[in-house]
Formats: C-alpha cells, sequence, structure tokens
C-alpha cells in the first residue's frame, strides 16, 4: 500500500507536490493523530417551552471540518537543503489560492484548499511545519467502502511472497556459473531467508503493532534492519556483476538468461524494499507512542533530541528538563536515565 | 406526529438583456438568461391579498460577477419544500412558492465574508401596485365582462415604448384563474344601474390610484369576488369557496410556540368600521358606516382643511366584509355592535415557530408553507387556566382556585371578575401575514424559522350584542 501524499492543483498553475518517507506528515498512535477527518450534520435542535415533546430537528447537510498535517523536514533525512525547498514550495502552493486535491495513497483523497503552511525553524536545516487543508468534499463520498485489513502480519506475508520466488536460473546447462558468484548468491539468498523466517516468527507473536510491547517492536525493527541490509546485499552481489564476471561461456542464450534474473531479482528486491520501509515507519511511529517512563542518554543527545524521539516534537524539552531538574545550557548525560514526564 | 425536516430552496433569475427594458419586458426568447442560485438566507413574506408578497433573498457574489444594475428588473423564482428524509430538492410546480420581480439588487461586501448580492422582490401584483392609473383607457366600460376587464388592464399596464407611442405591457404573461363559481362572463355592470351597462360607461373609481385597485374593486363589484396573487398567476374565487376547505392549523404553547406576543392597543381602534355586504343575486351593494360618516365630518371640522375632507373620510374607516347580511337595518345595527365589539375584543399578535407541518384542530397534517394570509389559525397561549376557571361556580370559587395556581390577590379578582366576558371568546385567529425564513444556509449554524402575525375574528356574542344576530366579523 502506497502512503504518498499527493496535493495537486485542480486549477491555476497545477503544481504538484509529492511527500514521501521522511517528509511525510506523521502522527502518534494513541497520542496524536496523523490527522483527523470529520464529517458531521449541519443541524438545529429546537425544544419548545414547556413541551415534553420530542425536539424539532432541522438538518440542513453535512460539513466537512479542515484537515490538519504536521510533520518535520530535516535536511539529514530528506539531503540538503530539501527543508527549506519543501517550505517554499508549500509557501507558492498557498499564494497560487486555487482549488486543490490533496490524497493519501489509495486511502483517502479532499478537495478543497490549501489554507495555510505554518513553518517552525529550529534549526537551518529542520522546520517542523503544519498545514491546514480547508475541505469542501472527500472523494468517494457517497462511496461506502469497506474496511480494508491494516496488519502488520498482512504486510509481512506480502514481504515472503515477494522474497519467496529467488530461483536461481538454470544457466550451469549451457556454460555454468562463475563459482565465486555462484556462492556469494547462494549465501545472500540463504540470508534473506533465514531473515525472513525471524521476521515472520516475530511477526506472530503480537496481533498488532499497537498492542505489541517496547521490546517486540524493538525486536521486530531489529529484524526488519536485517533483512534489509540482506537484501541490500543481495542485490549489490548481483546488481553490479558484470556478465563476463558471472558467467564462464557467454553465448546469446546465457547472457538473456542472466539479464532476465537481474532484471527479476532486482525488482523484486524493490517491491520487498518497499514494503520493509512501510513495515519500518509503522513500527517506529507504534514505538513514539509508547509512553516511556525512562530514558538512557546515548551520546550526542541532546534534550531536544530526546523529547523529538519521545514527543515527536522538540518542544518537551523544557519538560524533560524540569522533570529531571536540570537547568538550561546542561547537556544529557550519556548513559544515564532520565525521567520522561506524560506530556 | 414526525417533526424532522431537511428545508431545501433553490432560486432561479431570468434576467433580460441590459436595457432592453423599455423594447420588451414580457421576458421572451433569446432576450433572457437565467441563471440558478444558491440562497445564503431568505425571507419569504406572504401579505394580504391587497400587498404583494415579498422575497428577500442573499446568494453568493461568486455566483453572480455581474454589475447589480443588470440583474435589478429579473425575474425571480423560488423553491422550497421540506424534503426529508431524501434532501432533494425537486424544481416543480408544487415546490414553487413565489414569483415575482426584482426591484432592488445590492452588492455586499462585509469586513468578515465573502461578496454576496441581496436581492427584493415583490410578486407580479407588484406590477399592477407599483403602476399608477395615468390613462383612462385602464378603466373598462360597464358592458365588458371581468375576463375581458382584465385584459384590458394587462394592455395598459406596462412601459411607455416612445418610439411606437405605446404601452408596452409588462404583465401580458401573467394569467388570469377564475375558481369556485367566480364567472368570468359576469358583466361589470351588474352591480350598478342598467343604464351605465347599455351606454356602456366608464367603471371609473376615484379612489383607485393604481391598476391592482381598479382590479380589485372590479372583482368585488362583478360578484363580490376577492382576487389574490397565486404565484404567476391572478385568481378570481368567491368567498365562499375561499373559505370553504378551511380548516385552522392549531399552534399551543408546549407544542409548537416558539414565542408568542399579543397586544391589545386601544389605538387600533380610532378608526370608524364600515360593513360592506354585496348581493349577488341582486347585484347590489349595502354600505354601514359606524360612527355615521357625517359625524366624523362634523367631530373634526373645527380642525381638518377642508381640502382634505375626502381623504380623511376614506382613511379613518376600516371595511369589513360582512355579505350574509341582506338589508340595510340589519346592516346598521350590526355596524354599532362590531364597532362596540371591536373595542373590547380587538386584539393583534404574533407567533414564532420553527416547524414547517403542525396539525389543524381536526389533528390532520397542516404544510404550513401552504399557510396564506386570511387563513384561520388556533392558537392556545395562557388559556389553559382561562378554560378551567368556566368549570368553577360563582367568583369566589375561580378566584380561590387562581389563588392557589399562584396568582396575587389583585388579578385572581381581575381575573375571575371577567371570566364570564371572556368566556365566549374563541383561541381561533385570522392571519395578516407569514414570514417564512432560513439564516445562514451553507453555515454551520442555519436556522429556520416561521413568524405568524393574526388578529382576531371579532366574536358578536359578548356584552355588546344586539339581538340575537350572532356572529363573527373578520376585521
Amino acid at each position: 500500500m502506497s502512503t504518498e501524499w499527493r496535493f495537486e492543483q485542480l486549477d491555476g498553475p497545477k503544481r504538484i507536490i509529492k511527500l514521501v518517507g521522511y517528509a511525510a506528515p506523521f502522527g502518534r498512535p494513541r497520542q496524536k493523530p496523523l490527522y483527523s477527518d470529520k464529517n458531521s450534520l449541519r443541524q438545529t435542535v429546537t425544544r419548545y417551552p414547556d413541551s415534553i415533546k420530542e425536539p424539532t430537528h432541522h438538518t440542513f447537510g453535512t460539513r466537512r471540518h479542515d484537515l490538519e498535517l504536521s510533520g518535520r523536514w530535516m535536511d539529514n533525512k530528506l539531503g540538503a537543503g530539501a527543508a527549506a525547498a519543501l517550505v517554499s514550495q508549500f509557501d507558492q502552493f498557498v499564494d497560487d489560492a486555487v482549488r486543490c486535491r490533496v490524497s493519501w495513497g489509495d486511502v483517502n483523497s479532499y478537495v478543497g484548499y490549501l489554507e495555510s503552511i505554518e513553518s517552525r525553524w529550529e534549526s537551518s536545516t529542520q522546520v517542523a511545519w503544519t498545514l491546514i487543508f480547508s475541505t469542501d468534499s472527500k472523494d468517494g463520498d457517497a462511496v461506502v467502502r469497506t474496511i480494508p485489513e491494516l496488519d502488520h502480519k498482512k504486510n509481512t506475508q506480502r514481504l515472503v511472497d515477494a522474497l519467496g520466488i529467488q530461483v536461481i536460473p538454470a544457466i550451469n546447462a549451457r556454460g555454468g556459473w562463475k563459482p565465486d558468484l555462484l556462492d556469494a548468491i547462494d549465501s545472500a539468498i540463504a540470508s534473506i531467508a533465514g531473515f525472513t523466517g525471524s521476521l515472520a516468527k516475530i511477526a506472530g507473536q503480537f496481533s498488532n503493532l499497537e498492542s505489541a510491547t517496547a521490546n517486540e517492536l524493538q525486536r521486530f525493527r531489529g529484524a526488519i534492519n536485517q533483512l534489509r541490509t540482506a537484501i541490500i546485499k543481495y542485490q549489490g552481489t548481483i546488481g553490479f556483476a558484470l556478465a563476463d564476471f558471472a558467467l564462464f561461456v557467454r553465448q546469446s542464450e546465457t547472457d538473456i538468461a542472466w539479464f532476465q534474473y537481474q532484471h527479476m531479482a532486482s525488482r523484486q528486491n524493490s517491491i520487498a524494499l518497499a514494503i520493509l520501509a512501510d513495515l519500518e515507519r509503522d513500527t517506529v511511529l507504534a514505538e513514539r507512542g509508547k509512553n516511556k517512563t525512562s530514558y538512557t542518554a546515548r551520546t550526542g543527545d541532546t534534550w531536544e533530541s530526546i523529547a523529538i524521539q519521545i514527543y515527536g516534537d522538540p518542544e518537551g524539552a523544557d519538560a524533560l528538563r524540569a522533570a529531571n531538574g536540570v537547568k538550561l545550557g546542561v547537556l544529557p548525560v550519556p548513559g544515564k536515565k532520565y525521567k520522561v514526564p506524560q506530556k | 406526529m414526525a417533526r424532522d425536516y431537511q428545508a431545501r430552496c433553490a432560486a432561479r433569475l431570468t434576467v433580460p438583456t441590459f436595457l432592453s427594458i423599455d423594447r420588451d419586458v414580457t421576458l421572451n426568447g433569446s432576450e433572457t438568461v437565467t441563471v440558478e442560485l444558491k440562497p445564503l438566507n431568505f425571507r419569504w413574506v406572504r401579505n394580504n391579498y391587497l400587498t404583494a408578497d415579498e422575497l428577500e433573498l442573499t446568494a453568493v457574489y461568486k455566483d453572480l460577477q455581474v454589475d447589480p444594475r443588470i440583474l435589478q428588473y429579473a425575474n425571480i423564482e423560488f423553491y422550497l419544500a421540506n424534503t426529508y428524509p431524501t434532501g432533494t430538492l425537486k424544481k416543480t410546480r408544487e415546490n414553487l412558492r413565489f414569483a415575482g420581480t426584482v426591484y432592488r439588487t445590492k452588492v455586499v461586501a462585509p469586513e468578515t465574508d465573502g461578496w454576496r448580492v441581496e436581492f427584493r422582490a415583490y410578486d407580479y401584483r407588484f406590477n399592477f401596485i407599483n403602476m399608477p392609473v395615468t390613462t383612462p383607457e385602464l378603466f373598462p366600460t360597464a358592458n365588458e365582462t371581468l375576463e375581458q376587464a382584465y385584459v384590458r388592464i394587462q394592455q395598459h399596464v406596462g412601459f411607455h415604448d416612445v418610439e411606437g407611442e405605446v404601452i408596452t405591457s409588462s404583465v401580458s404573461n401573467i394569467p388570469v384563474e377564475f375558481r369556485g363559481s367566480a364567472d368570468p362572463n359576469k358583466t361589470l355592470g351588474g352591480a350598478v344601474d342598467s343604464i351605465f351597462t347599455i351606454l356602456g360607461a366608464n367603471m371609473i373609481h376615484k379612489h383607485s390610484k393604481t391598476a391592482w385597485d381598479v382590479w380589485t374593486v372590479l372583482c368585488q363589484a362583478a360578484g363580490g369576488y376577492i382576487t389574490f396573487m397565486d404565484v404567476d398567476k391572478v385568481v378570481v374565487q368567491d368567498v365562499e369557496s375561499y373559505y370553504a376547505d378551511e380548516v385552522a392549523a392549531n399552534f399551543e404553547w408546549g407544542s409548537n410556540i416558539l414565542s408568542c406576543e399579543m397586544d391589545a392597543d386601544s389605538a387600533n381602534n380610532t378608526k370608524g368600521l364600515v360593513l360592506r355586504s354585496f348581493n349577488p343575486i341582486a347585484g347590489t351593494y349595502l354600505e354601514s358606516f359606524w360612527p355615521p360618516i357625517h359625524s366624523i365630518y362634523r367631530a373634526k371640522k373645527r380642525r381638518v382643511a377642508a381640502q382634505d375632507k375626502v381623504a380623511k373620510s376614506v382613511t379613518d374607516y376600516e371595511v369589513v366584509d360582512c355579505s350574509w347580511v341582506q338589508t340595510q337595518d340589519q346592516l346598521d345595527a350590526l355596524a354599532h355592535v362590531a364597532y362596540l365589539e371591536r373595542q373590547r375584543e380587538n386584539l393583534r399578535g404574533k407567533l414564532t415557530t420553527h416547524e414547517m407541518q403542525v396539525e389543524n384542530i381536526l389533528g390532520e397534517p397542516f404544510d404550513l408553507l401552504n399557510l396564506r394570509a386570511g387563513d384561520a389559525i388556533r392558537a392556545a397561549v395562557g388559556r389553559n387556566d382561562q378554560e378551567q376557571l368556566i368549570l368553577f361556580d360563582g367568583f369566589s370559587a375561580r378566584k380561590q382556585y387562581l389563588l392557589t395556581r399562584g396568582y396575587s390577590d389583585e388579578m385572581a379578582t381581575l381575573i375571575a371578575r371577567s371570566t364570564d366576558g371572556l368566556r365566549n371568546l374563541s383561541a381561533e385567529y385570522h392571519v395578516s401575514s407569514v414570514a417564512i425564513g432560513i439564516d445562514n444556509i451553507g453555515g454551520d449554524d442555519p436556522k429556520y424559522s416561521c413568524d405568524i402575525e393574526f388578529h382576531n375574528i371579532i366574536q358578536l356574542h359578548g356584552d355588546a350584542i344586539v339581538g340575537d344576530k350572532a356572529t363573527s366579523l373578520n376585521p
């Protein structure tokens, strides 16, 4: 499932902005939703003086409320100058003052006006932003959708399916693989199979990400990282191998078979990496929602960076300092355990 | 009865091409453009048959980005219905509530809101009412029929075409419909001396200042008919059939009255009363003035300039139709009684409801969108104690009951002594006007309301009754 955010102007310059990955809006499970989609009746209710009868209802249709999206653009995640560029693009989008559509993958899509973008600069490379979208209508308002399955097990199964057909083609009959490459490929595929198995096993240990313990989430994220490393290693092995290096004897048939294999494996790896990115993002969001009561500082931590990890924004830094009796200007001591107040 | 409503409204403008108004206001063919409006709020007022209905409507300006002068002579159609449960309004004849001419267009840009256009429109009666009688050719002759008279008036209500030196009718597309026993072939001269009919004399009425005045007087003269505008056509109807199927809508405090006020103002009693009766068989009119017209002249002689006398004599009397009385003596006696009773009973009031439908006094559904001036309603406000009091015999028992209900000693005495006088007064009233509106249709807090102004029907059962002429009058 794609989670890309797309902002598309329907009139005027018809600009398009896409937000994916770390550029996309985020929320925190159980604490701050990604966004709220509110639809309410426009209704007046009259209760007559001295009346014990049912009240009179006048309904005048429904009203879809504004959407508020927020997130953080950081150059260290998005590339140099990306935060400033995104702020500039959205400023222009608001200035254009034309009707537009905002869509979140294939989940939801709204039509209205981008009313405001507020950028709060935390440093020259980091911007916290809030966007208000004045909603006129929701695409498919008249269509009642069925509730889709949204669980990590399904994504894990998709991942297993995507990686399950890594078959080395029978090139040996016509000249064979060079042994070194064959060993490397075998080793990479074995790693992938092993890490996929452990990921699936951990995924089966909890019913959903929100109910998982912090320890389970940490292990799950570890398994995701291991599998990702294995896939990238496998991709590196086959991706950069030239036909001369891979094959003993080069014929047109073996060349075709090799390139087909290369192409198919790369495609499968891309799909697997995309699913892993989804899984990791869901896991990170779930981890942020956990109510931590303490935090052990690491080298390089600041109160702001700890606040971002725990609360999702740096505004909690003051509360952290106050809860631990630390004065302004004193940095956290690596290895020391600090109290985390509930915000 | 369910009280769930989905009030939906829509409006349609038919706009003549700018400055074509002198050439042709009949809105034909390619000279008009139709614009659909989405109202932001509206107020629709149904007045009595002598006054045009009004519509005030506000729409979003972005729908109408034009100079407001272009729209000021547009025709407007207004649709309104309770669409529960579908929420879909159909622009059918049944849902067409108002049709008329825009007489004022105003563009406003409030500081905190977007551009809006405010329209004010009168129904097509306004075209007749707004047309002063400038030519004697507008008056039909005594040997013409009512239908012919309408055509004549229609032809002479409009705008002067300077080039052709003719009048271009502005009401040529407004048909006339005869309902009940109203006869379109009735000769106008039937109510006057037959010699005038034979001579084809002009039916000039000296008090008729507008074309609508002329038409209403002619309808009364032809057969005691009343005439009114039903959305986009002129209707002529006999009084009997007009009131025949009327069952009063029922309003009760504690059920469907949101607020109410009643006003007994003696200043309303200063006018004289003239009862008027038309005899359709004899084709004659009877009139009776109380106080007699010469007594008013005498009283005012000292202070009123001579040239004002005629005008004062018209405005100082309130005209009441009283067609069931057929002799001059009876009418004179009734005029005196009615005048005295009016002084005791006269009451005007106003109530507000948020209902679109109520029950009539038989318990059947009554659509308030069809309520019009002249209809009967029952408005029961604070009458429980009054009705209870009648069950007690004697002043002491009534006063004791009132004291237990929490009234002060003085007020209990006053009410207990007045009970016999009030007991015959009905809670039925006549509607003076109905105003229906919705504010802030597109906003978060839309409000529907229906304001009904009413006055009482004078009951001739009270202390002032003379003889046994027990009946009622609608002032």
